[in-house]
């Protein structure tokens, strides 16, 4: 893994425990306030659309917190995967339907019946494949795609996911998966880089192609067996 | 305690040694038709469960004085039927799989989504608790 993702995988020391333990406590806290901000749409949710709708910002502020903090600890904390028999097609079906898609956005889903299931940690597999969503999903708008395929070819598993956004220039395309590279960077680099790393952890790689103007397409590629 | 010996299928034990997160969990459960008992570590928790009959324990890993893949052990020797759910904000992968190997119905992430907690609640105790 190049770049950043190097030091912090030499953060294994002190700081990184540090940081383990702070972000471990941040999301402890952060769960009471989903709890709380959860029973109050269930005792006063219907009281107006305002509440409603203030609740509802809660709820999605606090996930969102929590996805930067689970990123920050897993690119501090190298984790040893747990394989088990992982199917590509119910973990990509899972992360579109718990995934925030902004209104507008059509999804189209082609998923090869039949997928082979493969040998990997699916939890970790999950969390990649969310970050890469997230990542598209924050450059889409009104009328644009996401379009969504699975595949078997040569003893591995595609997971394509395309999107009609305004696409990378070179620049940022270098600095994707490398937070040195990359001149400036936010949450959504960071989720790149921990889903690029999860994927590697579990014998996969990742892909990516973009044109300006035209969109982008992130490849998970996991070998079978 | 919430709960009662009179409706022990209904009787949820919420273990966590946050007690915003006992607070809140049993708030929402009780809402949903469930009653609740609580404790705060896994030793709490274990003497708990060899006096009262839970329909469901939702535990905790990382808590002080005894930890819930240990307090889990304990209680599947006690009690093996009983349906225990395991909750972590972040946990490596050997406690997740120890707690598995263990004989945890599942592990939830916090923070936790609750129509999902739910549903699995409900499907672990079965028939045994439908919805009121």
């Amino acid at each position: 893994m190049p770049g950043f993702s190097e030091s912090a995988a030499g953060m294994d020391g002190r700081l990184g425990q540090v940081i383990r333990t702070m972000g471990h406590d941040l999301r402890n806290k952060l769960g009471v306030m989903r709890n709380s901000a959860y029973y109050l749409n269930m005792k006063v949710g219907g009281q107006g659309e305002k509440v409603s709708k203030h609740v509802g910002i809660l709820l999605r502020q606090i996930d969102i917190s929590s996805w930067i903090i689970g990123n920050l600890m897993d690119l501090t904390a190298p984790k040893v995967p747990t394989p088990s028999e992982a199917d590509l097609n119910a973990l990509v079906s899972d992360v579109l339907r718990r995934s925030t898609i902004p209104e507008g956005v059509n999804i189209t889903r082609m998923l090869a019946p039949n997928l082979p299931t493969i040998r990997a940690d699916a939890e970790q597999l999950g969390r990649a494949l969310e970050n890469i969503v997230v990542c598209q999903c924050a450059g889409l708008g009104e009328d644009d795609d996401l379009r969504v395929v699975s595949r078997m070819y040569g003893g591995k598993v595609y997971v394509e996911l395309t999107d009609s956004g305004p696409g990378l220039s070179d620049e940022e395309l270098a600095g994707l998966f490398d937070l040195e590279l990359a001149g400036s960077f936010s949450a959504l680099n960071v989720g790149l880089v921990v889903a690029r790393r999860l994927t590697e952890l579990n014998h996969g790689h990742l892909e990516v192609e973009s044109k300006q103007g035209i969109g982008t397409r992130f490849t998970m590629v996991m070998p079978i067996g | 305690m919430r709960g009662g010996r009179s409706e022990p299928k209904r009787l949820l034990l919420v273990v966590d040694d946050e007690q915003g997160m006992r607070d809140t969990l049993a708030d929402i459960l009780e809402e949903s038709g469930f009653l609740i008992d609580q404790a705060a570590n896994g030793l709490e928790a274990v003497e708990k469960v060899k006096t009262q009959e839970y329909g469901l324990v939702l535990m905790d890993i990382r808590m002080p004085v005894m930890d819930g893949v240990s307090a889990l052990g304990q209680m599947k020797q006690l009690r093996p039927e009983l349906p225990v759910i395991m909750m972590t904000a972040y946990t490596q992968a050997a406690e997740v799989a120890e707690a598995r190997r263990q004989g945890a119905e599942t592990v939830v992430y916090k923070p936790l989504d609750i129509p999902g907690l739910l549903d699995l609640i409900r499907l672990s105790m079965g028939s045994t608790f439908r919805r009121e």
